[in-house]
């Protein structure tokens, strides 16, 4: 990042390579359109350049990079005239929270999850409430610790660790339906 | 094997942008970053302002406070203040009269 903001081509394209899929896959996930994921990670790299210098090495530039991501879509969102209601986040008891999301998968939860094909996986992931899929998908693609997560959700630990959960639970009933609701 | 399910989950919804896409922000960015910087711009603009307010200010305040400091702490100014009244008197005039004034010669 100290190359980029010597305005480094290389060091641009280094982040760019790093981060474009997981990016890409986090838009395309969140909007199910191509054409709209490219334009979003078009313009959030743009976003980078843009703000490069603002960034001061206070937090992981994969956190900021993420919040950029996030910022970005919620304003396309808005502009669009769609409400990001981040929803009513109840907590779940904080153990049973833990061994839910951070066993390994059951028999039949990993079979189905493995055999399920890319369409049910994404009408499944489509069926999610809002703040379940955002949390999901930043799980997931972006790879961020609950605790940014968090930050990016602005809500606490206990309330996303209890996102991921129920939306766990939810795609894998899910799943055993075929994708079907 | 058992594995994690939001890695899981990663790998069968990823997706990779086209080929043609990274070029088109690559190229942009190339664009970006050659553009010629320029500091002494944003260096003007930052120091030109602040620089011509503390001007101002000092233009306005130092005529009136400064000869009170200087009085404040030279009271001998004050006993010699009608040698200096002369003198600015004295300075004020032209080259024949003072050279009438030190050798009597006009």
């Amino acid at each position: 990042m100290e190359r980029l903001q010597a305005d480094d081509l290389t060091a641009f394209e280094t982040l760019y390579m790093k981060y474009r899929t997981p990016l890409y896959s986090y838009f395309l996930n969140h909007c199910g359109n191509t054409t709209v994921a490219e334009d979003w990670l078009q313009d959030c790299f743009a976003k980078l350049l843009e703000k490069r210098m603002s960034f001061r090495f206070e937090s992981k530039f994969s956190t900021w990079l993420w919040m950029l991501a996030r910022n970005q879509m919620i304003d396309h969102w808005r502009s669009g005239g769609h409400q990001l209601d981040q929803g009513k986040m109840t907590s779940l008891e904080t153990d049973d929270v833990m061994e839910s999301l951070e066993s390994p998968l059951s028999g039949p939860e990993e079979h189905a999850l493995a055999a399920s094909d890319e369409r049910a996986l994404q009408a499944c992931l489509e069926e999610l409430p809002l703040p379940q899929k955002d949390a999901v998908l930043l799980r997931s693609h972006a790879e961020l610790a609950y605790e940014d997560i968090a930050q990016q959700l602005s809500t606490t630990v206990s309330a996303v660790k209890s996102l991921l959960v129920r939306a766990k639970e939810k795609l894998l009933d899910c799943l055993k339906r075929g994708g079907h609701a | 094997m058992s594995q994690d399910f939001f890695k899981t989950l990663a790998t069968k919804t990823q997706q990779t942008p086209s080929r043609a896409l990274d070029q088109r922000i690559l190229n942009r960015a190339a664009g970006v970053l050659a553009k010629p910087a320029r500091p002494w711009a944003k260096w003007l603009l930052a120091t030109s302002v602040p620089v011509a307010a503390a001007l101002v200010i000092w233009l306005q305040v130092t005529p009136g406070q400064l000869p009170a400091a200087m009085l404040a702490e030279s009271p001998e100014m004050l006993r010699h203040m009608d040698e200096i009244e002369l003198w600015a008197e004295v300075s004020d005039l032209s080259e024949e009269e003072l050279r009438y004034l030190e050798t009597g010669e006009s």
